[in-house]
């Protein structure tokens, strides 16, 4: 039986390119539209363009620190009356963001940076000379070193320190327990960190004994890179250039491989490229945990009766160190409101500030006459975390973002080949020295 | 010799007609031609994101004859470009023969074909990204339940698992516009062909093939075209989903585009990167129409 085919009208040709015509603006409508979403230039909020007045200042932060600099920003509204919007970008986007903005003169009043990144925004005069400032300060001295160091140039201080965190080995002391190894002690060689994770591992279930991001090279590169720096090795050297064939990176980079190929990381760390970094320690699925101050409270409020030890990284054969970072807080040129922006600095790093609020939330202060303060004195976690300060790097480099915090970049693509690419270490860095080169080589 | 319409001679242009044309040639010329002549200049021009810019000629050009990475970028963006608008264009065809009659339920279906293609390609990316999740994607829940052994597949981790994911992803998202373009041109054929091809005994097949698919040669060109060139410039899955993993071996064309301008601040030869991708997307669109043939029905 002939199925009902309803009749249509004959079509002109007009009408079909109408159509079709319609459609296709249409389509690069929505196309322009859905872009919109991909990374690219724009915030959602306005620039410090729009800041009139002294009534407001505008602040520009990683998406990382969104959270703690609206809380600042709220908590100064009410003792000031000045108001500060805060603005969060992308962390793997942030530098070409102020990049861009930078060339165009369109910055903020307040401008917050990893301190990875200070080196490369030195040079181009984008931050105001705070030193005269600084120095009129009671606790110029006490302010956070490292971080001090990387916003110095030639003598003059370009920014200050916030947030510190530095980066630490965690480890989940009930599982140490159950696999009968003494819970209190912090690994202090890299045969014991892998003897403990495999006697967690041996647990079984879906217990493993270690875990890091394995696709994240700059996030990995934190806890990482100490283990480089306590057995005397470097990713780069004193001028900033690579040094991603030193024999310490490939040892180091063995021992990952190692642990990937004994299978002592679960399954779904391969994919992980970061946003799942705490998601099993937390849960108490996870022996060792290469990881950093900042995850203290984290974990602690996602799993209040959580039992874990911290330390600074251990070396090869012995010694540790660790891998300072955080922010660094300054005043743009283009800024159109400096004193009240250097007001509002000020404030972040007074005695209430740093206290009540930073240290409040298991976070490190920024100054060291506040380490010990009635917070960090209740945490013993966070007071392990303040005295590996002590020992604490960072690197310097203008090429750090290209070099390391690039995902397809030498250091990422490296990191990758080893743990999970199954390629030769000896090998592959040298591969990744080479790669570095050119990319430090080639200059701009 | 040239035809005098009253009032205008061939050779004299018309104000009106022009008048009418401007709004149009400054749009064109504003967002298209002032960009790309901004662009063709960059690209002479070593133009860091921070400090200084200095000619240096074609150099960018002869730099990227020798990257290796771009060359591979290229390679793998043909490869993606040309089996997606392939299985993308296939299944919308089939789609649009099979719904065109209007039997129960076809409405609903077109609709749902076509949904995906007004999400944006972002939100299709991160979409899919968890759908393909190991841990709490539903492909892992569907693998468990229907009793598979082992762990589920991490779809992303290789690169061929990678290049499958994310083809079959941009064909879910883009048949249903392929779908309605042909479904268009099928309904433009007129009817008393179908049923004189009918009666003279012609049965479904023989008359799709013969009648149907050469009628709408326009539409599959335009279909093909569009959608080849939409593909080569793929960029956001491959961005959320892998990161260009794994090893860097998923980048596509635009994302070393993006890579060199704004990851590493080499915005001239990001420039020049970008002339060339148009360039070869003019090429292959003119080789594209040559072979699937211009115009409307000859017939």
């Amino acid at each position: 039986m002939r199925r009902r085919t309803v009749e249509r009208p004959r079509r002109s040709l007009r009408s079909t390119i109408a159509t079709v015509g319609l459609l296709a603006v249409a389509m690069v409508g929505q196309a322009a539209c859905s872009n919109g979403g991909t990374p690219g230039p724009g915030p959602s909020e306005g620039s410090a363009a729009a800041s009139g007045g002294v009534g407001e200042l505008t602040m520009w932060v990683r998406a990382a620190n969104e959270g703690k600099s609206r809380e600042l920003a709220a908590a100064y509204e009410e003792a000031t009356g000045i108001r500060v919007a805060v603005t969060a970008f992308p962390d793997d986007q942030y530098v070409t963001r102020l990049a861009t903005a930078a060339s165009t003169g369109d910055l903020p009043d307040v401008l917050a940076t990893d301190s990875a990144y200070m080196p490369r925004f030195l040079e181009p005069n984008i931050f105001a000379d705070l030193t005269d400032r600084v120095a009129a300060l009671p606790f110029a001295d006490e302010l956070f070193e490292p971080l001090m160091d990387v916003s110095t140039r030639d003598g003059r201080v370009y920014a200050l320190p916030r947030d510190p965190g530095n980066s630490m080995v965690l480890w989940n002391k009930d599982l140490f327990r159950e696999a009968g190894i003494d819970p209190d002690a912090a690994p202090t060689t890299w045969a014991e960190m892998l003897e403990s994770a495999r006697a967690v591992d041996a647990l079984g279930g879906d217990v493993s004994g270690f875990y890091f991001p394995g696709n994240c090279g700059v996030c990995n590169v934190f806890p990482w890179l100490p283990l480089v720096w306590a057995s005397g090795g470097d990713l780069f050297d004193a001028e900033g250039r690579p040094t991603f064939d030193d024999p310490e990176v490939v040892a180091a980079l063995e021992l990952y491989r190692t642990i990937v190929q004994e299978g002592l990381v679960p399954p779904s760390a391969q994919t992980d490229t970061g946003s799942d970094w705490m998601t099993a320690f937390t849960a108490g699925k996870v022996g060792i945990l290469p990881l950093g101050s900042f995850g203290i409270g984290t974990i602690r409020e996602a799993n209040p009766e959580m039992d874990m030890g911290i330390a600074p990284l251990p070396g090869r054969e012995g010694g540790s160190a660790s891998f300072v970072g955080g922010d660094v807080i300054g005043i743009p040129l283009a800024s159109a409101h400096p004193d009240e922006a250097w007001e509002f600095i000020a404030w972040t790093l007074s005695d209430e500030v740093q206290i009540d609020v930073v240290a409040a939330s298991h976070e490190l202060v920024a100054r060291t006459d506040l380490v010990e303060n009635e917070h960090s004195e209740a945490d013993p976690l966070v007071r392990i975390a303040n005295d590996a300060l002590a020992v604490s790097r960072t690197p310097q480099s203008v090429f750090y973002q290209q070099l390391v915090v690039d995902a397809n970049g030498p250091f990422s693509t490296l990191f990758y080949d080893v743990t999970y690419g199954g390629a030769d270490p000896a090998e592959a860095a040298a591969a990744a020295q080479r790669a570095a080169l050119d990319v430090v080589g080639a200059g701009e | 010799m040239p035809v005098a319409v009253r009032g205008r001679s061939l050779g004299r242009p018309s104000v009106v007609g022009g008048a009418y044309a401007l709004p149009a040639t400054v749009l064109l010329i504003l967002f298209f031609i002032a960009p790309l002549a901004m662009t063709a200049v960059m690209s002479l021009f070593s133009w860091p994101l921070f400090g200084e810019r200095s000619f240096i000629g074609v150099a960018n050009y002869e730099t990227a004859l020798h990257d290796a990475q771009l060359h591979r970028a290229v390679l793998f963006t043909v490869a993606f470009a040309v089996v997606t608008t392939v299985v993308s264009v296939a299944v919308g065809l089939l789609l649009a023969m099979f719904l065109q009659v209007e039997r129960r339920g076809a409405g609903v279906i077109r609709t749902l074909v076509f949904l995906p293609v007004v999400i944006g390609m972002a939100t299709a990316s991160f979409l899919w990204l968890y759908l393909l999740n190991g841990q709490v994607g539903p492909v892992a829940w569907l693998w468990a339940a229907l009793g598979l052994d082992g762990t589920p597949p991490l779809f992303l981790d290789s690169t061929a698992g990678a290049f499958v994911s994310i083809v079959v992803m941009t064909v879910w998202k883009s048949t249903g516009f392929s779908m309605l373009l042909l479904l268009l041109g099928i309904q433009a054929i007129p009817q008393q062909l179908l049923e004189a091809a009918s009666v003279d005994g012609a049965h479904y097949w023989q008359r799709q093939r013969r009648i149907v698919l050469p009628l709408l040669r326009p539409t599959f060109a335009l279909v093909a075209v569009m959608g080849l060139t939409q593909n080569f410039l793929v960029f956001d899955q491959f961005f959320l989903m892998t990161r260009g993993g794994p090893s860097n071996s998923t980048i596509t064309a635009v994302y070393w585009i993006y890579n060199r301008a704004f990851m590493n601040y080499h915005l001239g030869y990001g420039a020049a990167l970008a002339l060339l991708v148009l360039a070869v997307l003019v090429v292959v669109n003119l080789v594209q129409l040559r072979l699937l043939g211009r115009g409307g029905s000859d017939e």
